[in-house]
């Protein structure tokens, strides 16, 4: 399930080769190292490191609905990373998470806002779908920009995110403002989307998460689509000789990862927030781009690297209480970790120029 | 990463927006001290928007919990302040991490998460939680409460005074985005400014952000640009930039909000509209350990708990000539008696064109 | 009324276009070297906490200036390391530099929240120049004003004249042919980082220390990646990232100074605040990447450095025989 390098694709006669490699032990070295420094951190601030993890774990998987949080957040990491992924395989970049996750939410509640006569699991659904397709318009911005004019996907997603973010706003404050709060009107009660487990918030979301990264792994391994994808990620000059289409591909995966970006913006709003609010995306987008790597970019291994990602975010927001620290504190953990595999070189994401070079 | 100073300057007014809409509807008690000093409850948690030192509401809220603190510390109360909380997000998880850990009252001086504080209340019948300026729809649960305040009278009275001390006859206004309890501090002091002076000159901007120092501070030199000498911001730290931008023009006075502002800029600040969060916050406090806390809303009227009081005129005393001090001295009496009533104004502009013969005579000055 | 708003708009432009000018400077050094530095928005929070913090417990905000360059460079040396010699991913590990920046301010400040405004700089007021209506309030700034501007001009002779400029711009075009030519890519390219970072953590620190009044969380805002925008707005020009970054300041004083002119006063601000990213993105796409360093962001690990340098060293040789060969048969 790991993703091997093609046999026999070399660096001279290819354009780009993105190579992913995972090693087990290396991995859990680099958290326990991550995990060291974050002890260093907490320590510095006078707190005790152990009791700082122990209320990690506690604020995720504790009672009180701590574990709905985090599977919550859960869902959101594997979508995002679910858009990150699919272009990552062709050796394309997709920076864009945060802001596909915008604007499908921002579709969502337009929808929600304006069709308010439909029956309510009717309007949850169009919200839902409106939302994915928002995503993938925002991402198939860059995606033609990167077809017709070269202009690089990583900047110009990067750039769409903020965008997005101000669009949003101006969503949020405009004509479809609630009022008192940094949040738009509510969509209809009839299409709030509610949970399956009793005093928490998950169901449907995490169900589609799950759903979406198992068609994901069928779409990259029993598809053309999937098949062209991994051919461009690893030797994309072999890839244009057979014939594939770089254009095409490069469309269908930005616009299958925008619509799962979008797709998590929708859920945000139909079945958590029922309606748009300011600092709906915590840097989800990115987050997701590195539990994406840290799974070798195999959408199976995502659903647990996200995990990791979701305990660590959701049970730092414990801190405060226990210890006295900012929640804030799980990102540096999480970061640190990332950059550790990186530099370890247990994560490594070749993108270089090979072909023909004067010397 | 952005959008979130937005989140929190959203909910501190949101606060202040429905304290306005609950003193409206009424329905409330006010708040009562009581001889018992039997300690119910010897954990307390002070949950805020805003940081606890930059002179606005979160540090005002900051130094009525610490003066709770300092007065209950001998009866082993333990009052612990978390300031930066600025999403309702927020109060969801420190509200839970704080009652998991033990915490018996929770005070939440934010006004944005009304539908948090029941969802945490339900799950954790045995702790008291209150909020600042949210409304709680039917029913309530047992162990939730609100609180509210009438600081707009102040607002008024601020506008008495730069009404009076304006050479320029011109007083400008700039707001955050538009609420109707951030707005009806800048109408009611544009009212009061009328009050005295009909025909005053007003200029009213708005920037879109609270916290944005940069932005105050040129929107602030826009009004001053265009005549206006008296200054007054219903903005939260961005202030701060209202004041560098009066300091660069001499002449220019500036009577900020929520916290004693004076300090910063003594040549500029004649005084300050206090809001009495600290007052509101060391009573809620008092009664919360003690156990005393039942399931309403705690309206504090004009100056009780310093609601709407006016901060110290410093070194410009001279400015508030007798004949001023008087005018104001005959607003206060008619405020506590009732005669004077502050409109609430929920609309931009509508202070500029308020009907001045439904106010009450002007006092003699 | 109108001068009044122009003034207003100049002003507070130029006002709040140097912390972007400065950290701009910064990225441009070290993209030209081929290196994208996505920590950008790392490095000024950095420089903005320590800055602050400087400044506080000193007094002093000249000292808290030159504590945002020294901390800059110390994030510079870290990235160095990371970028250049371990031959990462710039954008993840950028990224990731700038999570991890964000969750320590952000722990830090909580912890020990630093106090209220600071002084602040004081204005130079050029003589005789600044009395010229409306223009002349570009006379009327703070001297980091000044300074950027002459940074920049610097660092657009320094790229195009000097030899360092000039090995730097070719790391950046292609490190490989770079290496083969005897130049230390690798040096040449920490070096720029650690330049560019110092300038990033000095934009940083100026963005506390006169506008804001002081750190709070995340106070720069997306500001670190803004930019990273104008950069490529400038076409990794120096001096055209004078006008980039005032394009930004302008249209970000726009959204509010626009309210005095009633034609204006109801376009949304998020529109004006999305002008730099749309301009980018729109030059980004006319230009076709003309501009872009050809080795923007491919790394160049250590090993190929020496086997290309060994490379270039025999073909050299081997050139060289030649020619006495051709002389003298």
């Amino acid at each position: 399930m790991l993703l091997q390098p093609s046999p026999g694709s070399t660096v001279d006669g290819s354009d780009w080769l993105v190579r992913v490699r995972r090693g087990t032990i290396s991995s859990i070295g680099s958290f326990l190292l991550a995990l060291l420094l974050g002890a260093v951190v907490f320590l510095a601030l006078g707190a005790n490191p152990v009791s700082s993890y122990q209320a990690i774990l506690s604020g995720a998987l504790g009672g009180g609905g701590s574990l709905g949080e985090t599977l919550n957040i859960w869902t959101p990491f594997v979508l995002t990373g679910l858009a990150a992924l699919i272009p990552f395989r062709a050796g394309l970049w997709n920076a864009g998470g945060d802001g596909q996750l915008y604007a499908g939410a921002v579709g969502g509640i337009l929808i929600g806002l304006t069709f308010t006569t439909l029956p309510g699991p009717l309007l949850a659904l169009v919200i839902v779908l409106g939302a994915a397709a928002a995503g993938s318009l925002w991402a198939l911005i860059p995606a033609v920009l990167k077809i017709s004019t070269g202009a690089s996907e990583i900047i110009v997603t990067l750039l769409l995110n903020f965008t997005a973010v101000l669009l949003a706003d101006y969503v949020i404050t405009g004509p479809w403002a609630e009022g008192f709060s940094a949040t738009t009107r509510q969509i209809p009660s009839s299409a709030q989307v509610g949970s399956w487990v009793p005093g928490t918030n998950v169901g449907v979301g995490e169900v589609t998460a799950l759903i979406c990264a198992l068609g994901v792994f069928l779409l990259i391994q029993r598809t053309r689509f999937g098949f062209a994808l991994k051919m461009f990620g690893s030797n994309r000059g072999a890839a244009q000789l057979a014939g594939l289409s770089l254009a095409r591909t490069t469309l269908a995966a930005f616009g299958i990862g925008g619509a799962l970006a979008g797709l998590s913006g929708g859920i945000l709003i139909v079945s958590i927030h029922h309606a748009l609010v300011t600092g709906m995306s915590n840097n989800y987008g990115f987050i997701g781009i590195a539990a994406t790597l840290l799974a070798g970019l195999n959408p199976l291994w995502l659903l647990p690297a996200a995990f990791l990602f979701s305990v660590l975010t959701v049970g730092s927001n414990n801190l405060t209480a226990t210890v006295g620290i900012d929640p804030s504190a799980g990102l540096i953990v999480e970061a640190v970790f990332v950059v550790l595999l990186m530099a370890l070189g247990v994560l490594r994401l070749r993108l270089w120029q090979g072909g023909t070079q004067s010397l | 990463m952005s959008g979130k100073s937005h989140a929190r300057s959203l909910s501190i007014v949101g606060a202040l927006a429905v304290a306005a809409v609950l003193a409206a509807c009424g329905g409330s008690s006010t708040t009562s001290g009581s001889t018992n000093t039997s300690i119910k409850v010897s954990k307390v948690a002070v949950l805020f928007a805003g940081v606890s030192n930059n002179r606005s509401f979160g540090n005002s809220v900051y130094d009525g919990a610490n003066a709770a603190k300092q007065q209950l510390s001998s009866q082993g109360v333990t009052v612990t302040v978390v300031p930066n909380l600025n999403s309702p997000d927020d109060y969801l998880h420190q509200g839970t991490s704080f009652a998991k850990a033990g915490y018996g009252f929770e005070l939440w001086m934010f006004g944005g998460a009304p539908d948090q504080l029941v969802a945490v209340a339900k799950q954790f019948p045995n702790v008291t939680f209150c909020e600042l300026g949210v409304m709680v729809p039917p029913p309530w649960p047992k162990n939730v409460c609100t609180l509210s305040g009438e600081y707009y009278d102040g607002d008024f009275l601020a506008g008495m005074i730069g009404g009076t001390i304006s050479k320029a006859h011109h007083i400008a206004t700039v707001e955050g985005p538009a609420f109707p309890a951030l707005t009806t501090e800048a109408e009611d002091f544009v009212l009061g400014a009328r009050w005295v002076d009909p025909h005053i000159k007003v200029t009213q901007l708005s920037i879109p952000s609270y916290v944005d120092v940069a932005q105050g501070q040129a929107a602030s030199n826009s009004a001053i640009a265009a005549g206006a000498d008296v200054l007054f911001p219903a903005i939260d730290q961005a202030t701060q930039g209202m004041l560098l931008a009066a300091q660069s023009h001499p002449g220019t006075y500036v009577i900020p909000q929520y916290y004693d502002s004076h300090s910063l800029a003594p040549n500029v600040v004649v005084t300050t509209v206090l809001l009495g969060i600290d007052g509101m916050t060391k009573s809620m406090i008092n009664l919360g350990v003690k156990g005393q806390i039942s399931n309403h809303d705690y309206h504090f009227k004009y100056a009780q708990a310093g609601v709407g009081k006016l901060a110290p005129y410093y070194n410009f005393s001279s400015l508030i000539t007798p004949s001023l001090q008087a005018r104001l001295s005959a607003a206060e009496a008619m405020l506590t008696q009732g005669t004077l009533t502050v409109p609430f104004i929920g609309t931009p502009g509508q202070g500029a064109s308020y009907d001045l013969s439904q106010l009450p005579p002007l006092p003699a000055g | 009324m109108t001068t009044a708003v122009l003034v207003t708009i100049l002003g507070g432009g130029i006002a709040l276009m140097i912390p972007v000018l400065w950290a701009g400077l910064g990225e441009l050094i070290e993209e030209s070297a081929g290196i994208i530095n996505v920590g950008i928005e790392g490095v000024m929070l950095v420089g903005a906490y320590v800055g602050a913090q400087v400044a506080q417990l000193t007094s002093n905000v000249v000292l808290g200036l030159f504590a945002g360059i020294g901390i800059g460079a110390a994030c510079g040396a870290i990235l160095a390391y990371l970028y250049v010699y371990r031959a990462v991913d710039q954008l993840i590990t950028g990224l990731m530099f700038t999570l991890m920046a964000l969750g320590l301010t952000t722990v830090l400040y909580q912890k020990n929240p630093a106090g209220t405004a600071l002084a602040g700089f004081q204005v130079w007021v050029i003589p005789g120049v600044s009395r010229i209506p409306v223009v002349g309030v570009v006379f009327r700034q703070t001297p980091l004003a000044y300074f950027a501007i002459v940074a920049a001009i610097a660092v657009w002779y320094g790229l195009r004249h000097t030899w360092l400029g000039l090995y730097i711009r070719a790391a950046g075009q292609g490190a490989q042919t770079t290496a083969t030519s005897g130049v230390n890519v690798h040096q040449v390219r920490a070096v720029s980082v650690i330049m560019g970072c110092s300038f990033i953590g000095l934009g940083g620190a100026a963005l506390v220390l006169t506008e804001t009044g002081g750190f709070v969380a995340d106070v720069t805002n997306d500001l670190g990646f803004i930019a990273l925008a104008m950069v490529m707005l400038a076409g990794w020009n120096a001096l055209a990232l004078i006008g980039a970054a005032f394009l930004f300041g302008v249209s970000d004083a726009m959204q509010y100074a626009v309210q005095n002119i009633s034609s204006l006063a109801h376009v949304p601000h998020d529109l004006w605040l999305s002008i730099p990213y749309l301009a980018t993105i729109f030059v980004l796409a006319i230009t076709r990447g003309r501009d872009v360093p050809r080795a923007l962001g491919i790394p160049f690990p250590v090993s190929d450095q020496r086997v290309r340098i060994r490379l270039g060293r025999v073909t050299q040789s081997i050139r060289r025989r030649q020619e006495s060969g051709i002389r003298a048969g």
